[in-house]
């Protein structure tokens, strides 16, 4: 008898369909604008692309194999989220706050996320490597980086 | 003719040519190493200092450090699996799966002598045949270009084999997010929902970090969360070796080193005789063929030398042969060699068929200072290659967020906007989640890569030829790229039946 069909998978796959026929019949008739002048549409590709993408979801779900495929590890969770939140407020600090301090800062709360508990070694680490990376970009290649608070 | 050949060695076996063309190259492998870094950076930081310098000196010196670029990105690729271009994500395939293994010394000499051979012999090319393949080159319209994309897009089958719906899947994505900014043919706005930074498309680089590198960041850290177990982050980035023998190429994998830098360095070339289609390219179609003549095609994706050889010869084969159409008919055929035909105008020397004529010992000497460039990669290379070893002493808890600040600084920087650094989060966690569902984030990037290309060349030939489908088969060289498309599609699903071989873990996986 053959194996059951996961439910990961077919989640998985009902997922990409989904997001095919938002795109499809929502996104790219909202955010692509046919003009009368011209001779190709502008939707077509993407249209043809995004109906590619729900055919492949259709047969995913539906092909056998599928089942074979290997276990899902684990799924979208608090922990998977916390590094991620350190890199968006990072993000919104880097203009405001400058390169070093939200570097600094970041690069410390993720040191501790990745298992290092010594505070001023971690420390250390981050202080030097902010202003490191600073120097280089800033004064050795002239590429610029937000100053924020220090600037 | 002889007289001008040693007139043009004379004038660059200078100490103050060849200095400048190793501090050049040391430069550009440097910069090629921090992500979000590339040799672009380099030549228009000294574009300005090649002015004081003459042309035979000038000129080689920028192309080193787009040669040395072109080694040095690689070095991340493989250590830390973070590619500073589109081309060292092939790289990143196995390169990374045989640092894993404690062979990153053995990936890392992979890529400096793949690198070397494939620069050589598309600079040897050039040197005897730029007029040749400039008017081959010629002959390729949309059509034509069109087909080669759609035969580049077969190599989603090579890295996703055993998955390969999920790998089309990802790859179509990867198109999705490439149709993203203004449409090329009619100037309209596509999928930009107002947003101003979108109206140039998503960003390549931070698209492509984010998708391969920061997915890999934000996975360990939740293994090490989930783990609660800090010793997890005391592992190293990279294993040591083991054998001497993880650190150098054996005897035993010359032959296959040898083919698949043959195959790759063949496909470089003549992709970068090619106008606008660049490394790349070149490096997933040389990854791609180099899997399907390998006797040994299942190994690719779990450390495969020939998996590190075929993609870095096909990458560093592109340098030289740019120079065939820039020299040849002035056309640029990437953004450094429109840099290059800069740094050429400033000189006073405009590219075209004259420029053989009125100026050949000059065209010469830059041809010998592309000849030193390559002698000096293998020292300098080497040199390179010690100094990375330091990365396997550092302890992944360290290193992780180490890239990280690296991969936003780069990011920040490539257009000064903290909108990239968006994109690259976003990316980040959307590959992390493609990782987790079985899907290989590096499919989406070659769509994202590849999907433009072809769409504007299938446009600009349906313009041409009033919307007929036809023009795709009833040109010959279009008709060739489609048929051998086809057959690697069938011989890859015959393959995959013959052997039932499984999926790249590389390739799905971070772990």
């Amino acid at each position: 008898m053959p194996p059951a069909p996961r439910t990961g998978a077919l989640l998985w796959a009902l997922i990409w369909l989904l997001g095919a026929a938002l795109t499809y019949f929502v996104l790219i008739p909202a955010g692509i604008e046919e003009p009368s002048y011209a001779t190709q549409s502008p939707g077509a590709f993407p249209k043809a692309i995004a109906a590619l993408i729900g055919l492949l979801a259709l047969a995913l779900f539906a092909v056998e194999w599928l089942r074979l495929q290997p276990r899902l590890d684990r799924r979208v969770g608090a922990r998977f989220l916390v590094t991620p939140a350190i890199a968006g407020l990072y993000g919104l600090l880097l203009v405001p706050a400058g390169f070093i301090v939200a570097s600094a800062l970041s690069l410390a709360a993720m040191l501790f996320v990745f298992g290092e508990r010594r505070p001023l070694f971690g420390a250390a680490i981050a202080v030097v490597t902010a202003v490191a990376t600073y120097a280089v970009f800033v004064r050795l290649l002239g590429v610029p980086l937000p100053a924020g608070v220090l600037g | 003719m002889i007289h001008d050949i040693a007139q043009a060695v004379a004038l660059v076996l200078t100490w103050q040519a060849v200095l400048w063309i190793t501090l050049g190259y040391s430069f550009g492998s440097l910069l090629g190493a921090i992500p979000g870094l590339t040799g672009i950076v380099g030549i228009a930081l000294l574009l300005p200092l090649s002015y004081y310098l003459p042309p035979w000196v000038a000129i080689p010196m920028l192309m080193a450090i787009s040669k040395g670029s072109s080694f040095g990105c690689n070095i991340p690729a493989i250590l830390i699996n973070t590619p500073g271009t589109p081309a060292a994500a092939a790289t990143c395939l196995d390169g990374h799966q045989l640092a894993l293994q404690g062979r990153s010394g053995k990936a890392l000499k992979a890529n400096l002598y793949a690198g070397l051979i494939g620069d050589t012999f598309s600079d040897i090319v050039l040197i005897f045949s730029a007029g040749l393949l400039a008017r081959v080159a010629l002959k390729f319209g949309p059509a034509e270009y069109a087909s080669l994309m759609v035969f580049a897009l077969t190599v989603v089958g090579a890295v996703s084999t055993g998955a390969v719906i999920k790998g089309v899947m990802g790859a179509a994505l990867g198109v999705l997010l490439g149709v993203v900014g203004m449409d090329m043919i009619t100037g309209v706005s596509r999928l930009t929902f107002g947003v101003i930074e979108l109206g140039d498309g998503i960003a390549m680089i931070p698209l492509m970090i984010g998708l391969l590198a920061l997915s890999e960041i934000f996975l360990h850290a939740e293994k090490l969360l989930a783990s609660r177990d800090a010793d997890q982050g005391r592992v190293a980035t990279v294993p040591p070796p083991r054998h001497p023998d993880d650190s150098r190429i054996t005897r035993d994998e010359v032959p296959r080193f040898a083919r698949a830098t043959a195959i790759g360095a063949l496909i470089g070339t003549v992709v970068g005789a090619l106008p606008g289609i660049g490394q790349s390219v070149a490096a997933f179609v040389g990854y791609g063929e180099a899997r399907r003549f390998s006797p040994n095609p299942e190994a690719f994706g779990r450390g495969s030398i020939e998996g590190v050889a075929a993609p870095e010869a096909a990458a560093s084969a592109v340098n030289g042969a740019n120079l065939i159409p820039l020299l040849a008919l002035g056309i640029p055929g990437d953004v450094v060699a429109a840099v290059l035909l800069g740094a050429l105008m400033i000189q006073g020397l405009a590219p075209g068929p004259l420029l053989f004529e009125q100026h050949r010992v000059t065209v010469f000497a830059l041809y010998a200072g592309m000849m030193i460039t390559n002698l000096i990669h293998w020292p300098v290379g080497l040199v390179f290659i010690r100094a990375s070893n330091l990365v396997s002493r550092i302890r992944l808890a360290h290193m992780m967020p180490v890239v990280f600040i690296l991969c936003v600084a780069g990011t920040f920087a490539l257009g000064n906007s903290v909108f990239d650094v968006y994109v690259m989060i976003i990316a980040g966690v959307g590959g992390a989640v493609l990782r987790k569902g079985g899907f290989a984030p590096v499919t989406v990037v070659i769509g994202f890569i590849l999907g433009p290309l072809l769409e504007n060349s299938a446009r600009q030939a349906l313009l041409l030829s009033q919307g007929s489908f036809l023009t795709f088969i009833t040109r010959p060289i279009s008709l060739f790229f489609l048929v051998l498309t086809a057959a690697s599609i069938v011989g890859s699903f015959l393959y995959a039946r013959q052997r039932g071989s499984a999926a790249i873990p590389g390739a799905t996986t971070s772990e």
